[in-house]
């Protein structure tokens, strides 16, 4: 098993660099996207929704996040 | 936790043969014509999570693994990414997950086959001014001088963010979703698109060709990308209280 992300091979490769920046666009996507699954999720992690603000905050050094 | 065994669930992805490649090899669980990629795991390993301190814990690891399973699935299929953390209690559960969201997922699936996810970012670009020299200044000369410095201030920022719509109404006319993603201080979009395969030349051709245009109105682009389709899987699976 590797740590190196491979995306599919395609026309325009963007190499996402193994900065924090990069990370933080990683974790954001895999942690507080894709499909909720409710019922047999015996764990749904609600402190994940705790890491979710602090996280970018502490990687980016973001000042302010403004939603959407 | 008890000896029944739990399963760290990926994706939902179609029913079929299932080597990604990966060491440790997750499986699919299979019903009708939809999988879910799975593998065995101790939940403890959750609690490896340090909120106070989520990058030096286990969450990056583990969400590491996660990103890489659903990109290997991803390589040979179209996938619904599921949220981190979703436990399973054994494959009857996976399978009963599938069941029920039988309906809702397959439609799905086909939605976003043949798409991926792309990440546009877009920030003001040197946003730190030299300091002017107050040396001499009087108190109006000082308040004309910032006030000038506002007024040129708000245009640029007006200018690009002129840009970065016309920007998004170039590039989301080779997407098949938009989704606007929370901004940082100081970026002006982070748009994440949908993009059909064989649209993406054209969406990358349509980034090369206002990347110019747009630093000329102090915007830096920043693209990232392929993406599993994470960010357009935003839908809700099965029933709360069925456990």
């Amino acid at each position: 098993m590797s740590d190196e992300i491979e995306p599919a091979p395609m026309p325009h490769e963007i190499e996402i660099a193994p900065s924090s920046e990069a990370l933080v666009e990683i974790l954001d996507r895999v942690v507080h996207r894709g499909a909720v699954v409710r019922g047999d999720a015996v764990i749904s992690l609600a402190g994940i929704a705790l890491v979710r603000v602090d996280l970018r905050v502490m990687l980016l050094g973001i000042d302010g996040l403004e939603e959407p | 936790m008890t000896d029944r065994q739990w399963l760290c669930a990926y994706v939902i992805t179609r029913n079929g043969p299932c080597d990604y490649g990966l060491d440790p090899a997750p499986w699919l669980v299979g019903h009708g014509d939809l999988g879910i990629v799975v593998s065995e795991i101790e939940p403890e390993v959750f609690e490896q999570i340090d909120p106070t301190d989520p990058a030096d814990g286990g969450l990056v690891r583990l969400a590491r693994r996660h990103d890489e399973v659903v990109r290997a699935v991803f390589r040979q299929a179209p996938v619904l990414p599921l949220r981190f953390g979703t436990v399973l209690a054994g494959t009857d559960a996976a399978v009963r997950l599938l069941r029920r969201s039988y309906d809702q997922a397959l439609p799905c699936l086909a939605q976003i086959e043949g798409h991926r996810e792309w990440g546009v970012r877009a920030r003001l670009a040197g946003a730190s001014q030299a300091r002017d020299d107050l040396t001499g200044l009087s108190g109006t000369e000082y308040l004309t001088l910032r006030r000038e410095r506002l007024t040129s201030a708000r245009r640029s920022r007006q200018s690009a963010a002129e840009a970065v719509g016309l920007l998004h109404t170039a590039l989301r006319r080779h997407a098949t979703r938009t989704a606007e993603r929370a901004r940082a201080h100081g970026v002006l979009a982070d748009t994440a698109y949908l993009v059909c395969q064989d649209q993406e030349s054209l969406f990358h051709r349509e980034i090369d060709r206002l990347t110019g245009a747009l630093d000329g109105s102090g915007v830096r682009l920043e693209t990232t990308g392929p993406w599993p389709p994470y960010t357009f899987a935003d839908i809700e699976l099965g029933r709360r209280a069925d456990v």
